[in-house]
């Protein structure tokens, strides 16, 4: 692809740029890599009429300001990279906050072509746009496109290879869209120091000289520190001069130079919609206004959303898992299936060959189970929050929980997140999660919000819990889980706190969001994005998965066979002495696995919690998922073959158990409940932040909290004298 | 006419003459590059159920800013337009004071300022 001409999309969040990108490439889509950097930039491949582009997707911007991290990538891409062809996508139901894009990205003389997208939505209100005259007034070819249903790209695309071959006929002079003015006074002072930037080669080469003064008199510190770069004699003399034509600028209009060319780009952008666009008279109430009057409302907004958000749920986890609509199977039972017949279908290679066999099954095919059998929920998750996306309802739901979440140091977006992590208490999944904090644009509110989901109960945690109430609170299980339900979302709440507080410190975000205009989502568009969100996931976090679990496997299964004298505590080693029910021979060689070590070395922390080497083997096996803990927790209590994963059967074990009183429960579960999100959460993580770095941490930091939590509890409760009976 | 007051005191549905911006930095920028610039006209749209964020139309679309925001954005009233009237019930902000929702609240308190006191 390196020869092809490149078409850079630029544009305003909920202009429809994204749109139009899936629809000029299609499938052929990668992500780029662009070091340091955890923005995706899309790209890829356009074809029309025999002629082939690149096609690059830039971060949706309101402006090239590069106050933040989007607005550099997108500027950098313009000035650096160079591409040949900038696409800039303008709102035509929205063009003078969008035209104030198109003015900046004409200041840097990008090559230019404007597609006015959503042009059959601003004929419907009655918006006469005149694009011909617009394209004369801004030097480009005005191009009314309809994202959503691939109207007018053809066009667009022909736009852009005329533009082309006006650059292949004129190497020496690239036609640049019209120069913009600065009004009054500022318009002299730009002109004077463009003159003495442009005087400097190197400089001048590289950048617009008109842009680069702009940029010095509002201040900008990235373009001051190439202009020292690149002409580092003038720089001094530049900058003076520039903070002089500030401070005129000040004294003149007694207000900062900043705001005033701000100021001046805007009134470019109206006086161009001045000369070419006529709105209808008289004022509708627009069919937003009419649903937002209803969707915001004080008292229906609230209850709307909860609706919504239980609808998605609700839709999430019983058509994902839970209801068998698809030939008599869920989504996520056809996934398991297709695990179960695999790993029976490897079962005679472990007669052979056992370490193999049991690598494969327990391992491989379980590591990459555990990741597979979630994408149809993970999918199904995406498409719903794509269809809130694309609607505009996400930005409201924001706009309602924006201040309780606040508190905490959160904003209203991360709602969304810990619902689908299990924020319902009824089930739900950190890994979906994690990744639905990709609504959140602000990188430490997103961070924090992706560190405090795996607090919440998911559908993993509720068996451990399941067969610990059932075994230890028959008569109060609503009760107790209401009780881990709360607590699940105080420890959220007060770690998303904490770690605000003392770790990603800073300042807090500013709120200032758009409500974009309702739309139709489309099918086509929320499976397109659903989709390729699910593949990311699917190939990036299954490696690391696929990697984890073989480790984890290998700790629970070396070294192997019998284990030697009577280490082990009883009745596992009453077993080695002579028994031979295969549950007692399983117990034991976990015992003596490396896993089992472990969980023996750490028993003298264990039991401040009221943990026995079982237990410290199950938590650590439940690093994989926690499903597993029950299931590990029954083959150390040598529960036999046939039912050693039936919670029901170790909850009567364990109700025997002398060792076993209502007090350990508790501090088990408030264990489970706290301590390090599972290896898939983990993956989901290392994905989303681009190290091990936050992983890491988060690991530490829960198991730290919940150690902690669990002792405190276990260790209160002796001192109360609870929980002994 | 009475002179410029913090937008955060605007009841919803009343509009208003943007006459200056304070703050500074990347929001003061975040600001002017939403629009929010001298002699644009604004109307409140409603408040959030809990009182903060509000929501204003500018430039012909809608914006949601928390008061933190709003208090920086100096606004001039027009008279309320005959047809409008006072803000209906349930739009955010019956029964409060036009000026409460400035108050400062639980960020501050719980430290979350962002201009650092």
């Amino acid at each position: 692809m390196g020869k092809l001409p490149r078409i850079a999309i630029a544009g305003n969040p909920n202009s429809g740029k994204t749109s139009i990108f899936n629809r000029l490439t299609g499938l052929s889509q990668t992500v780029g890599n662009y070091a340091g950097v955890t923005v995706e930039i899309k790209e890829g491949r356009a074809e029309r009429a025999g002629r082939a582009f690149r096609v690059i997707d830039l971060p949706g911007t309101y402006s090239l300001a590069a106050f933040s991290q989007d607005e550099l990538i997108a500027r950098d891409y313009v000035v650096e990279e160079r591409p040949d062809v900038v696409l800039d996508v303008v709102d035509a139901t929205n063009l003078e906050r969008n035209l104030y894009l198109t003015v900046q990205l004409m200041e840097m003389r990008a090559p230019l072509v404007i597609a006015l997208n959503m042009a059959d939505l601003a004929e419907e209100q009655g918006v006469r746009i005149d694009a011909t005259r617009l394209g004369r007034l801004l030097g480009a070819r005005v191009v009314p496109t309809v994202g959503s249903q691939g109207r007018g790209l053809d066009e667009a695309l022909e736009a852009c290879a005329e533009l082309l071959t006006g650059q292949a006929d004129n190497p020496e002079k690239r036609p640049g869209p019209a120069p913009v003015t600065y009004g009054h006074m500022v318009e002299g002072e730009v002109a004077r120091l463009a003159l003495l930037a442009g005087s400097e080669e190197r400089l001048a080469a590289r950048y617009e000289p008109r842009w680069v003064a702009a940029k010095l008199i509002e201040g900008d510190a990235a373009v001051a520190a190439r202009v020292r770069e690149l002409a580092p004699e003038a720089a001094g003399v530049l900058e003076a001069e520039a903070a002089d034509s500030a401070r005129r600028i000040v004294a003149h209009f007694g207000a900062d130079a900043a705001t005033i060319v701000a100021e001046r780009r805007y009134g470019f952008a109206a006086g161009a919609i001045r000369e070419c666009v006529r709105f209808p008279s008289g004022v509708r109430r627009s069919l937003t206004e009419r649903i937002d009057a209803v969707a915001c409302s004080r008292w229906a907004g609230p209850v709307i959303l909860a609706a919504v958000v239980y609808a998605m749920f609700f839709a999430v986890f019983k058509l994902g898992d839970e209801w068998g609509w698809l030939f008599g199977r869920s989504p996520k039972g056809w996934a398991d299936a297709l695990f179960a017949w695999l790993a029976s279908a490897a079962a005679p290679l472990a007669q052979g060959w056992p370490l193999l066999g049991s690598l494969l099954v327990d391992g491989v095919i379980g590591g990459v189970g555990g990741v597979v059998s979630f994408v149809p929920l993970i999918f199904l998750l995406f498409l719903f929050v794509a269809v809130l996306e694309d609607s505009g309802y996400i930005a409201r739901v924001a706009f309602m929980t924006d201040r309780p979440f606040r508190v905490f140091g959160l904003q209203g977006k991360s709602v969304l997140a810990m619902i689908v992590s299990g924020g319902l208490g009824g089930g739900g999944c950190a890994v979906p999660g994690v990744l639905a904090a990709r609504t959140l644009r602000e990188e430490k509110d997103r961070l924090v919000t992706m560190l405090t989901v795996p607090f919440m109960n998911c559908g993993a945690k509720l068996p451990v819990f399941l067969m610990l109430v059932g075994a230890f609170f028959p008569d109060a299980r609503a009760r107790m889980l209401l009780l881990l339900w709360g607590l699940s979302w105080l420890f959220a709440l007060g770690a998303a706190w904490a770690l605000r507080r003392f770790v990603i410190r800073g300042e807090q975000t500013p709120f200032v969001m758009e409500l974009p205009p309702y739309h139709r989502p489309t099918l086509r568009g929320a499976l397109t994005h659903a989709w390729e969100r699910t593949w990311t996931f699917l190939k990036k976090a299954g490696t690391i998965l696929l990697a984890v679990n073989v480790v984890l496997w290998a700790l629970m299964s070396f070294p192997r066979g019998a284990p030697e004298r009577s280490a082990l505590p009883s009745p596992a080693a009453d077993a080695s002495s002579g028994a031979t029910r295969s549950g007692d021979r399983r117990s034991a060689e976990l015992g003596n696995s490396l896993a089992g070590r472990l969980g023996r070395l750490l028993e003298p922390a264990g039991r401040l919690a009221g943990f026995g080497w079982r237990e410290n083997i199950a938590l650590i096996g439940g690093l994989a998922a926690k499903e597993v803990i029950v299931g590990t927790m029954g083959t150390a209590y040598s529960l036999g073959e046939a039912d050693h994963e039936n919670p029901a059967s170790l909850s009567q074990r364990l109700t025997a158990d002398p060792g076993w009183n209502r007090l350990r429960a508790l501090a088990m579960m408030i264990f489970v409940l706290v301590y390090s999100p599972c290896v898939a959460t983990l993956a989901a993580l290392r994905r989303e932040t681009g190290s091990w770095k936050w992983p890491a941490f988060a690991t530490l930091y829960t198991t730290a909290l919940a150690f902690v939590l669990a002792v405190a509890v276990y260790q209160g409760g002796l001192l109360l004298g609870w929980g002994l009976s | 006419m009475a002179g410029a007051r913090p937008l955060c005191e605007l009841a919803a549905g009343r509009e208003a003459v943007i006459r200056s911006l304070g703050g500074s930095g990347a929001i003061r920028q975040r600001l002017l590059d939403m629009g929010i610039t001298r002699g644009a006209e604004l109307r409140v749209e409603r408040r959030a159920p809990l009182g903060d964020p509000i929501e204003i139309r500018v430039k012909g679309y809608y914006l949601a800013l928390r008061h933190e925001e709003a208090r920086d954005i100096l606004v001039e009233e027009l008279a309320a337009p005959p047809a409008a009237g006072p803000a209906p019930c349930g739009q955010g902000d019956c029964g409060r004071g036009a000026g409460r929702g400035c108050g400062r609240g639980w960020r501050h308190r719980l430290g979350f300022g962002r201009r650092g006191g």
